[in-house]
């Protein structure tokens, strides 16, 4: 019993190796997750989303914005049963002023046409309200369509600054957001009336 | 390890062992200082060091927070890796001079710097406010601390962080038991059975207590039903069948962390029950579902294997009856007499059974726990006929009556009872 004890049997490593191990694996952990990200906004394909934001606050990472789009809500035409939770691709293509607008959505991978985007996101409810061209939620007629969070829902800003974006019109607020090939997308550019107020380089 | 209770009792014991010339005035001084160096002296520099180590981490948590952009982020990046670098450095130097409660309060301080450092990369990337996920990487960071520095706090940690991630992701599933705790449960478990450490067996014990109070599903707790008492009361009864086995066996230590938690729910559950037979809107007999089954499929074994195997029976088996009569009043709800008289005076005869079973435990098995909850129970339950009485508050003078009259006849008849269930040495050799 006390042979198979986890402590004696890490006892047998010297003590200065088990400190250097834990120092790098736990420095590695952070750094494999920076480069998870950072790889998504060097080489993602770039989309442009309109936004509808509100401003709380993260007890551990301050004050963040929180962004709603309309590819947030989904009609699910034709596929019934999405669970919560489930993990979904979502087709984009664009509108005439070339933001993103979604064309369907399905559980596997879908045969990517010209200047289609695949987007892969979450389920979080499956009876949602539409969110219509001005950001508004619209709950008229059926209610079958998919919320879909795409770990784009988020933009964190120097305490005080969520405010400031939070007070402004919300028509004149886009992300540029960039999506990876297997479908990960992270935030890179914040814009007011078309010009950058927040870049996000890759490190 | 020494414990506040110990000095207390030691405190009290010296003085008559002196008296009784057992021990010299001398000698009992010399176990005093010996103690108090035991309990204050070497420990306090590293309780102050771990106070100043969660500081510090929380410093640099609200540092994080802030967002500051004067310091670019890759610089801020740089600074959280050196910080945990020079804690857990620190940590070996401590461990090296001697100090093992003072390398376990830099690793905390590390592990803590971690989880910061979490929060800054999500930050720094917008990620979205997932915190099972984040939960889940710093229990992952808390663990390998405790693997390799042998670190008690950074497991602490783990354990509380594997409680966050499960319960995150069971209740956005809204689905049944989540299965994936277990993947760093059970390396959490096998470190604790090789620590000393009290808080670390508690969490222990609390973490799987959480896990199988979610395991039923949300949906059972999204509509209330009360099969859940009698889950929970299997489940309390399972845990202080299992603690006491490992008190009288000599199993591992973690599992006597089990008796606390499980008294406590068994007189929580109990007092409720006995609540709810009296009210006439909650006299209800609530549906036994799988759960409930298993439950009990569990708890009644081990309770037999207390009865059948313990070393010390006189303690064991009012301990054992005590439990067997808490877990047949959910039984008498599930009949359909609840709302006749029958089966408010069965539930009430149940439970003040079960309370003095528990007290007779107590005190014959010398702990202390066992007679607290007893009496708890006994007088909760009590307060609780009196305020909610069965029939008339006649009819409840004369059940407390027979009552009384019966604990008076056991104990007048204990003492034999005792004698015949544990026979003096000379007679069994």
């Amino acid at each position: 019993m006390r042979a198979l004890s986890a402590d004696t049997l890490v006892a047998k490593v010297p003590l200065v190796w088990r400190a250097l191990a834990t120092a790098l694996l736990l420095g590695l952990v952070l750094l494999a997750l920076v480069e998870q990200r950072a790889r998504i906004l060097r080489g993602g394909t770039e989309i442009r989303l309109r936004t509808v934001p509100v401003d709380p606050r993260d007890l551990f990472r301050g004050d963040y914005v929180i962004l709603a789009y309309p590819i947030s809500t989904v009609e699910a035409a034709g596929q019934p049963g999405f669970q919560r939770g489930e993990r979904v691709y979502v087709s984009l293509g664009r509108d005439e002023q070339g933001f993103a607008k979604a064309t369907g959505v399905t559980r596997d991978w879908p045969k990517a046409g010209d200047g289609i985007v695949v987007i892969a996101g979450r389920v979080t409810a499956n009876s949602a309200c539409a969110t219509n061209a001005n950001g508004d939620v619209d709950c008229s007629g059926r209610r079958n369509r998919l919320r879909i969070a795409y770990g784009l829902e988020s933009y964190f800003v120097p305490q005080g600054e969520g405010k400031a974006i939070e007070t402004t019109d919300k028509a004149r607020i886009e992300v540029v957001a960039a999506v990876s090939s297997s479908g990960e997308a992270a935030i890179k550019r914040l814009l007011i009336d078309g010009k950058p107020v927040y870049a996000e380089p890759p490190y | 390890m020494l414990t506040g209770s110990y000095r207390k009792r030691l405190e009290a014991d010296l003085p008559r062992w002196v008296a009784e010339g057992w021990l010299s005035a001398e000698n009992a001084g010399a176990i005093r200082r010996s103690v108090a160096r035991e309990q204050g002296g070497i420990r306090l520099p590293a309780v102050l060091g771990l106070l100043g180590g969660l500081l510090i981490a929380a410093s640099v948590a609200a540092f994080v927070a802030a967002g500051w952009e004067d310091i670019p982020r890759l610089v801020k990046l740089g600074m959280i890796l050196a910080a945990i670098l020079a804690c857990i450095a620190y940590a070996f130097r401590l461990e090296r001079q001697g100090s093992p409660r003072g390398a376990d309060a830099a690793v905390t301080c590390g592990v803590l710097i971690f989880g910061a450092g979490l929060a800054l990369v999500g930050q720094m990337y917008h990620l979205p406010a997932d915190w099972p996920a984040g939960a889940l990487l710093v229990a992952l960071g808390g663990l390998i601390a405790a693997v390799l520095m042998r670190s008690n706090g950074a497991l602490a940690i783990a354990l509380i962080a594997i409680c966050a991630w499960s319960g995150g992701r069971w209740e956005e599933a809204r689905s049944g038991a989540h299965l994936g705790f277990f993947i760093l449960y059970l390396p959490a478990l096998w470190l604790s059975l090789s620590r000393d450490n009290r808080l670390v067996h508690h969490l222990v014990v609390l973490a799987a207590a959480s896990w199988l109070a979610m395991a039923p599903g949300y949906g059972l707790f999204d509509r209330f039903d009360y099969g859940l008492l009698a889950y929970g009361l299997a489940l309390a009864v399972f845990y202080v069948a299992l603690g006491a086995l490992a008190l009288d066996r000599g199993l591992p230590s973690v599992l006597t962390a089990c008796l606390p938690w499980g008294l406590l729910g068994l007189v929580l559950v109990l007092n409720t029950e006995l609540i709810r037979i009296l009210d006439r809107d909650e006299a209800r007999a609530g549906h036994a579902f799988r759960f409930v089954f298993l439950a009990y499929a569990v708890a009644i074994p081990v309770v037999a294997v207390l009865a059948g195997f313990a070393r010390e029976r006189r303690f064991a088996w009012p301990l054992a009856a005590g439990l067997a009569f808490a877990l047949l009043v959910p039984a008498v709800f599930w009949t359909g007499i609840v709302t006749a008289m029958t089966g408010k005076i069965i539930v009430a005869s149940l439970v003040l059974l079960a309370a003095t079973a528990l007290v007779v435990a107590g005190s014959v098995g010398g702990i202390r726990r066992l007679v607290l909850a007893g009496s708890v129970l006994f007088g909760v339950a009590i307060l609780i006929l009196l305020w909610q009485t069965i029939g008339t508050l006649l009819d409840q003078s004369l059940f407390f009556l027979v009552a009384g009259a019966a604990l008076l006849a056991i104990a007048s008849g204990a003492r034999r009872l005792f004698a015949r269930l544990n026979p003096p040495e000379k007679e069994a050799a």
